[in-house]
């Protein structure tokens, strides 16, 4: 009887979990910014996975933890030990292999996910004008939504290339087939953009939050990396990788256009001249009550030390005109 | 209990002994475990200083043009031949022979 | 440090050396008794703790607005430089080799440890290099800004063009401290394997000790790649070579592999005595042998083992190739395993048990519950994919604070508290104890768990200004973390007024089951009168068995009937 009812209790427990990791991995794509990418779906399934076995288990270890805090105490008086139990063979093992299988299935998941983002690594992309390399990475049988969104925008149009430079403390986008420059990233939608990433001095993170991906800039080398934007609208590109004293504003926005509105962008910004854009690290820099040195007196409490002085204001066809933090 | 009892004393005996009169046998083991990470930093500037040589074509600092080994060889065989007039003026030290330690003053 | 075997260690008998303080001036004095050393790693620990923790709350300051207006950006950047480098290098690690070096001689029934002025030399590296790193808060230039990672090209970047600036100094403290830890390790791992107590075999040795031995072996072989990496990098600063330095060929990269391949590793250096602590609370606490203590004492070791590598997962977004991220994301994923295993035994353990909820004993189980979160998130961030998304977010910085502050320092506080009598004599307050129990768990919760949502919409860390639509979880983080600053109160005046008038316990207040609980609070200089004779393993809770031979020890009125030695004859 006192058997039934623990399978009863833990039976209804187990249900109870379940149903509220169910609910969770539901949850977790609430916590994203919008899916911009295809990548980015196919990321975000794979968190909501994380997050449901996350969940689970952390359920199963915590309720049985709580009920012992609850019911497994010593009265006031009671001097005496517990029962001498200092371990059980099968569940040990139990308790073993059950992790030791998880873990191996979501390496395995991952890696499957990780395969159809089709992200390479630089060691794969550093020659890649070579067209025969790249085919083989396509010829895999697309079977999901973004797979297929992927491999749609790879099959109608042709790649879209984007060079770009990161700085200290900028961003440079360099559109090679139009040959104009920009410090706004603005993208087509559906299809497939591939970025050459080149730093002129320090490491940064490549990183749009909306696209699920970051990628160090090295300096010295030219990494490639490839995403698919499934979603107009304006996002935020940001340095993940800590690049010195103004990171925290080498930011800017990336625009996700449709075609023609693209089309129409590439046409007016190759129609202006080039001319000095914003810079927020340069502009805060100029206000510094001593030159060379990095203090902002109008602004701050606290004043600072002397800083690497930022590079000149990149000379592009295209600035946002509304300035991020534009000066007052 | 008295059996245990006495074999513990045993045991206890013998491990004072080596706790307590070993403490060659401590330093020796140390020195062995200090000397196998020493290595490793070693082992971290020999792979540094191979891949930086084998990924840059122009890897010496700047207004260097080529390595130097004469001195360095000199200076390499004066350091490692000094460990071997040490250990032996410390084996005369050990054995109390002031005078063959002298000499190596 | 050639000399460690020329050096005749004497063998002390009644005081360190003649006319040592028997007082509290000893702590402060060039003593070799490890319960001494002990202390003092402790306590300096502790200061630098709250220097550390004094930086981060002006950062979180700094935060609690979009914008950069507290403090000035290059101020911003050397604060979290010098929280990380304080925090790691001169709180985590001292205070865990502190509480080592008072318990593992004690635990393990020997005098002291194995090198005893070894001990002493590397604590006092500790202070030294400790006030090294601070002082570059005073030269022109600051202190380092370049992150606690210290990556080149950044830290290579040297705007006043001074020879001793703020960099060069970060790596000489860190390569002190290093100096210092392998000393440390050395003195450890010797004093575990050669000077047990007779009768002490492996699997009668406590978890805490397998636990420190596990992470000592990790500093014997992680560290000195970080101090290579660190010396070739003052190289690149000083002497004009190239190693790292992109403009004339160096490889950046390869510095965050030497970086890596040891500070990965060091998370289990700090975390892996603080499984041993959970491990000794827990069956003192709960009354009830540790369940599974042969597997949580191996865990250990394949814990080191596999830490060995681990390490590209800091580096999945830089520039690494596939294969090395599919390999070292299974490796990562499989470093669970054996984490689980501890978790399971210590649920296994309080399971049916008699628990009193002793500060000690809420501390470690605050911790345990912890870890699992931590332990959970740390799966996601091992995934390829998921990490290129958080990778440098604030979901990484929530993840390693929830590890280092929710499970490490909450253990560090359940060890001081169990072992506080031990070492004091006196019982420290247990209301005082309760509150600062409260105030820690409440403001981890609220400090760390928004970073979690924070990095999921893609905030960067170390940025000292954002987007104003991360200002909500800003602002409770911040709550959450002058909340953490206030929490220490409690304990500081727990610690001091308990210390000097608090109630005078017995030998062994806990009834606990231990050879560091057989000899007096505090104990004497050499420990022992007699060497304990181990004849049964740890934790032997609800069996009357006796754990020595002998008594080591006439005074056992404080001892339950259960744990009494039998008088041989």
């Amino acid at each position: 009887m006192k058997k039934l009812r623990a399978i009863l209790i833990m039976s209804i427990y187990a249900i109870l979990v379940a149903l509220a990791s169910l609910w969770m991995a539901k949850q977790s794509y609430s916590w994203f910014p919008p899916e911009a990418s295809a990548e980015s779906k196919l990321t975000d399934d794979l968190f909501s996975l994380f997050t449901g076995l996350g969940t689970f288990i952390y359920l199963g270890v915590i309720g049985p933890f709580i009920y012992s805090l609850i019911f497994h105490r010593a009265s006031k008086y009671d001097r005496s030990d517990a029962p001498p139990i200092e371990g059980n063979t099968w569940l040990e093992v139990i308790w073993t292999a059950t992790p030791l299988v998880l873990v191996l299935t979501l390496s395995f998941v991952s890696y499957r996910t990780y395969e159809k983002m089709s992200i390479r690594g630089p060691m794969e992309l550093v020659h890649l004008h070579v067209p025969q390399m790249i085919e083989p990475a396509y010829a895999e049988p697309f079977d999901s939504t973004p797979q297929q969104d992927i491999q749609k925008a790879v099959e109608t149009e042709p790649i879209e290339q984007i060079d770009v430079t990161a700085r200290q403390w900028a961003w440079v986008f360099h559109y090679p087939e139009n040959d104009i420059t920009s410090t706004e990233l603005h993208l087509p939608v559906d299809r497939r953009v591939r970025f050459t990433l080149r730093s002129q001095d320090v490491l940064h993170g490549f990183y749009i939050p909306a696209f699920r991906v970051s990628q160090y800039v090295v300096p010295n080398e030219d990494i490639n990396l490839e995403l698919t934007p499934v979603r107009t609208g304006t996002y935020r590109l940001r340095d993940s990788m800590y690049s010195g004293t103004y990171f925290a504003a080498n930011q800017t926005d990336v625009v996700v256009q449709s075609p023609n509105d693209y089309q129409q962008w590439l046409a007016a910004a190759s129609a202006q001249t080039p001319g000095s854009a914003f810079n927020q690290a340069a502009y805060e820099y100029s206000q510094s009550s001593e030159p060379g040195s990095g203090n902002t007196k109008d602004k701050v409490a606290v004043r600072g030390w002397a800083t690497i002085p930022p590079a000149p204001p990149p000379v592009v066809n295209y600035a946002p005109k509304h300035e991020p933090d534009s000066p007052a | 209990m008295t059996a245990e009892r006495a074999i513990s004393q045993d045991t206890e005996a013998a491990v004072r002994q080596h706790q307590e009169h070993d403490e060659a046998g401590n330093s020796k083991f140390g020195f062995i475990v200090f000397l196998l990470s020493e290595s490793v930093i070693f082992l971290s500037f020999f792979v540094g200083y191979t891949i930086f040589k084998t990924t840059t074509t122009d890897w010496y600092p700047e207004g260097v043009t080529g390595l130097e080994t004469r001195e360095p060889l000199i200076n390499t065989i004066v350091l490692i031949s000094s460990s071997f007039v040490i250990y032996v003026a410390e084996r005369y030290l050990h054995d109390k022979s002031f005078g063959a330690f002298g000499s190596f003053c | 440090m050639t000399n460690i075997s020329l050096e005749p260690i004497e063998i002390v008998r009644g005081q360190p050396y003649p006319g040592a303080p028997d007082n509290w001036k000893r702590f402060f004095t060039f003593s070799t008794d490890h319960k001494v050393i002990g202390i003092q790693y402790i306590v300096t620990s502790f200061i630098f703790f709250l220097v550390g923790g004094l930086f981060a709350m002006i950062m979180r300051g700094e935060l609690i607005t979009p914008e950069a207006d507290l403090v000035d950006r290059t101020v911003y950047n050397a604060l979290f430089t010098m929280h990380g480098s304080v925090m790691l290098f001169f709180w985590t690690f001292p205070v865990l080799v502190g509480l080592g070096n008072y318990l593992v001689p004690l635990m393990i029934g020997a005098r002291d440890m194995a090198f005893p002025r070894l001990n002493a030399v590397s604590f006092w590296m500790i202070p030294i290099a400790g006030i090294l790193m601070m002082s570059s808060f005073l030269i022109p230039g600051g202190p380092s800004q370049s992150g606690w990672w210290a990556y080149p090209p950044v830290s290579l970047q040297n705007p006043t063009n001074n020879l001793i600036n703020g960099q060069v100094l970060w790596i000489l403290s860190v390569a002190i401290s290093g100096v210092s830890s392998i000393m440390g390790a050395v003195n450890f791992v010797t004093t575990i394997f050669k000077m047990r107590a007779p009768g002490m075999t492996w699997f009668r040795t406590p978890a805490f000790v397998w636990s420190v031995l596990a992470a000592q072996l990790i500093q014997l072989y992680g560290l000195p790649s970080l101090t290579g990496g660190a010396i070739m990098l003052l190289l690149d600063l000083t002497a004009g070579t190239s190693f790292f330095t992109p403009e004339r060929g160096g490889n950046p990269i390869v510095y965050q592999h030497f970086f890596w391949f040891y500070s990965h590793p060091a998370v289990y250096v700090m975390v892996l005595p603080v499984f041993g602590i959970f491990s000794e609370v827990l069956p003192v606490h709960a009354r009830k042998p540790l369940f599974g203590y042969r597997v949580i004492a191996v865990s250990s070791v394949i814990i080191t083992v596999i830490s060995s590598a681990v390490w590209v997962h800091h580096m999945f977004a830089s520039a690494t190739p596939p294969w090395m991220r599919m390999f070292f994301m299974v490796t990562t994923m499989l470093v669970a395993v054996p984490s689980g295993i501890k978790v399971f035994g210590w649920v296994a353990t309080i399971w049916g048990g008699k628990m009193r909820f002793t500060t000690p004993m809420l501390f470690a189980l605050g911790g345990i519950s912890n870890w699992v979160f931590a332990g959970i998130t740390g799966i996601f961030l091992g995934s390829v994919p998921i990490d290129l998304h958080v990778h440098n977010t604030y979901f990484v910085v929530g993840h390693f604070h929830y590890v280092l502050y929710g499970a490490i320092v909450m253990g560090i506080y359940a060890g001081i508290y169990h072992w506080f009598p031990k070492m004091t004599g006196r019982m420290y307050y247990e209301g005082l104890g309760k509150l600062h129990f409260v105030l820690t768990y409440v403001g981890t919760a609220l400090i760390f768990l928004p970073m979690h949502p924070l990095g999921l919409m893609g905030m960067p860390r170390r940025v000292a200004s954002y987007d104003p639509e991360f200002a909500f979880w800003n602002v409770v983080a911040s709550i959450g973390g002058f909340l953490l600053g206030l929490s220490t109160l409690p304990f500081i005046l727990n610690m001091v007024s308990a210390w000097v008038r608090g109630e005078k316990v017995g030998n062994n207040p806990w009834r606990a089951y231990g050879l560091e609980w057989l000899t007096s609070s505090p104990p004497s200089v050499e420990n022992y009168e007699e060497l304990p004779l181990v004849i049964s393993g740890p934790y032997g809770y609800g069996r009357s068995e006796p754990l020595v031979s002998n008594v080591p020890n006439p005074d056992l009125t404080e001892f339950p009937e259960s744990l009494t030695p039998q008088k041989a004859s």
